[in-house]
């Protein structure tokens, strides 16, 4: 979970020690969320510091009063799409050396199916579940961060949940508030 | 199933990660630190252009001796308490190969002398940068060191690039008892956290054979800050012992000779354990005057041998050049050890004429190279008694004649920078020596998605070096998770290593597996 004052109420754009200072407690769900999408420490540190100084350079695209978080994110999950696109493999529905047997009360064969059908869905769909099932946040943060109204935000979580049912067994109205 | 389940289920899956502590400090560090002024465009392409020179060029050097390999941890336990040399964990749990990853004795060229490696393990850091020395070799053509990093733990200084940046330093310097040893070098691996310097000189050893060597390693500190907070100024300089492994001649070199205009005077031609090695004086040839073909050689099937040393150079100091000695020019040329014995030729050409040499080259000792007794930590990284067994029905033809029934492997979807592929992977046995065949289906020409024909590439391992590679077809019939998989394969693999002489391995049949979890 996330913590809930992972949120800088202002982000200073005045000089990069102000912005890097301001950003910090932006940074452990940035890396959740690189985590969530690269699947590997490494690839996730990287992409959360790259990110970081584009957003330093992009910062005129801020808008001033605006949530720090979501716009951040965004820079983030592209950050990801860009490092998934180098050289470098994991392999699809196999746990990596970090991942831990399941907690008590799941199956373990659930885990493995969500993990393989995860690793097949595509880069927008699987964005989508990681920021809301993951990330835990809700319809309205994720359609802030993906530039898209909530209710737009809610379909695209409802098509990556029918693309996951193939595979895993999970209700309609998963994902509504 | 609801929310709350879901995202239960969806951090099993995915798996929870606490950020790493110097993370914020690092990206702080990338936000203040001093960024390098604009360039004018002008000087921004010039610039571009002699980079891409300088590229180019180091690509033609270096090259060949960038040999790729593949990500193998050693298994076993921890690493054992620091020194040089380390004793051996016994054969039964890898013996050196649970100490230094096999692919780095590849990716060096020790293929041949796996035995005769020291390993060590002596640890220096820079900041969050840390460099482990792992082991050594040195025969009278060339000393070979083996490092480690740690790339997990270490925010990269450098622009553009962060945690995998890091390489060990180029000027690696080495001197024994006489005093530094001079000589061209070249570094290289194929994944971030393995490196090799080598320097193509050997040590001056002692009556007892032994050298002693001091290695400075610029930029490292072997008691230096782990936490990223200040990079160790000074040198990393570490002693070592080191047996220098002897050499044969090659009798069949002439100690002098014309070539054509040019009159060629040998210095060395000798046959290590881990290269065949020729060094000559060529009077009437300028260094520009020397090419790739001056010096040849050519394996029995008349192939010929791609060298891993082609240095040419002046043989005096270049403030004391003159009309004359600009005319005589020092080459060197290393070729690896092959694994078969036999007939070798090498051509000398230049000045207008031509010669050629049959030399014998004698087969490795077979006492040089280390006989795995664990071979799936020698060339697949997994124990194949580990893995699943399941039907198969592959023909082996070429070096390796024989059919497969039933066998250890391994199969997966996987996912990567260029899209998705299949894996499939076997583990056998002939004549006692275990062989693993590994393909993979090439995103590259088209994305896995699902049962069909796919052009794919295909590896033949020897039990320390890849033996064989090629274009294969492989069609799946079934890939429904977690398997079994099926389908069929078929092509020739082209040899690539230097243990055998038989140019081609065909690999044909079906063959079914279930996907691996490890």
């Amino acid at each position: 979970m996330i913590e809930a004052d992972a949120h800088p109420a202002l982000l200073a754009l005045d000089d990069e020690v102000a912005f890097a200072n301001s950003i910090e407690p932006l940074l452990p769900i940035a890396f959740r969320l690189a985590y969530g999408m690269l699947r590997n420490r490494d690839d996730a540190e990287d992409a959360v510091q790259e990110a970081a100084m584009k957003a330093w350079r992009k910062r005129a695209t801020f808008r001033p009063g605006a949530e720090p978080r979501p716009w951040f994110l965004a820079i983030v999950a592209n950050e990801c799409k860009m490092a998934r696109r180098r050289p470098g493999w994991v392999l699809l529905g196999q746990r990596s050396p970090q991942e831990r047997e399941p907690a008590s009360g799941i199956e373990a064969g659930a885990v493995e199916r969500l993990r393989w059908a995860l690793s097949r869905l595509d880069r927008k769909h699987q964005l989508v579940l990681v920021l809301r099932f993951y990330l835990d946040l809700s319809n309205e943060e994720v359609g802030r961060t993906l530039g898209i109204s909530a209710a737009t935000a809610r379909v695209r979580v409802h098509r990556a949940i029918q693309r996951l049912r193939p595979v895993i067994e999970v209700p309609e109205d998963l994902g509504d508030e | 199933m609801n929310d709350t389940r879901f995202r239960s289920l969806m951090h099993e899956a995915i798996g929870d990660q606490p950020m790493q502590p110097w993370l914020p400090a690092a990206v702080r560090r990338r936000l203040t630190e001093p960024r390098p002024r604009a360039v004018p465009g002008a000087l921004a392409l010039l610039a571009a252009v002699m980079l891409t020179v300088l590229v180019v060029a180091a690509l033609v050097v270096l090259g060949p001796r960038l040999l790729t390999w593949r990500s193998i941890v050693p298994s076993g336990s921890a690493w054992p308490a620091a020194g040089c040399p380390l004793p051996l964990p016994s054969p039964e749990v890898g013996g050196i190969f649970a100490l230094i990853p096999p692919g780095d004795f590849e990716a060096a060229g020790l293929s041949s002398a796996t035995a005769l490696v020291t390993p060590c393990r002596l640890n220096a850091a820079n900041g969050a940068r840390k460099l482990t020395f792992i082991g050594a070799y040195a025969d009278p053509a060339r000393t070979v060191l083996l490092f480690s990093t740690n790339p997990g733990q270490e925010p990269c200084q450098y622009p553009g690039q962060y945690t995998r940046c890091f390489t060990i330093p180029p000027t690696i310097s080495i001197s024994d008892d006489q005093g530094s040893i001079n000589a061209s070098s070249s570094t290289g691996g194929g994944l971030p956290d393995e490196y090799f310097f080598s320097l193509d000189a050997g040590p001056r050893p002692g009556a007892d054979g032994i050298a002693n060597l001091t290695v400075t390693v610029p930029g490292f500190s072997p008691n230096g800050p782990a936490d990223g907070s200040q990079p160790a100024p000074g040198e990393w300089a570490f002693s070592l012992a080191l047996k220098v492994q002897p050499s044969v001649r090659i009798g069949a070199v002439p100690s002098q000779f014309d070539l054509g205009s040019w009159r060629v005077k040998t210095e060395v031609a000798e046959v290590t354990p881990s290269v065949i090695h020729i060094q000559t004086v060529i009077t009437g040839a300028a260094v520009a005057d020397v090419a790739s073909t001056t010096v040849v050689l050519l394996d029995s099937s008349g192939t010929r041998v791609n060298p891993v040393v082609n240095t040419a150079a002046v043989t005096v100091p270049k403030q004391q050049l003159n009309s004359t000695n600009d005319k005589m020019t020092r080459v060197n040329y290393q070729w690896l050890r092959p694994a078969a014995g036999g007939t070798y030729q090498l051509k000398f050409a230049g000045g207008g004429g031509a010669r050629t040499i049959n030399i014998n080259i004698d087969p490795p000792d077979p006492n040089a190279k280390v006989r795995c007794l664990k071979p799936a930590t020698c060339a697949t990284g997994a124990t194949p008694t580990e893995l699943p067994m399941a039907p198969e029905s592959l023909t082996l033809d070429g070096f390796l004649t024989t059919t497969l029934t039933s066998g250890p492997n391994r199969c997966g979807i996987v996912g990567g920078s260029s899209g998705t592929m299949i894996t499939f992977g076997t583990d056998f046995q002939v004549d006692g020596v275990w062989y693993s065949l590994d393909i993979r289906s090439d995103p590259t020409l088209r994305q896995y998605s699902g049962p069909g024909t796919y052009t794919a590439i295909a590896w033949l391992y020897g039990p320390t070096q890849r033996l064989y590679a090629g274009t294969v077809s492989l069609t799946v019939t079934a890939d429904h998770y977690p398997g079994p998989y099926s389908g069929s394969v078929q092509g020739t693999l082209d040899r690539v290593g230097t243990t055998t002489q038989q140019p081609h391995q065909s690999v044909s049949g079906t063959w079914t597996c279930t996907a691996t979890v490890p």
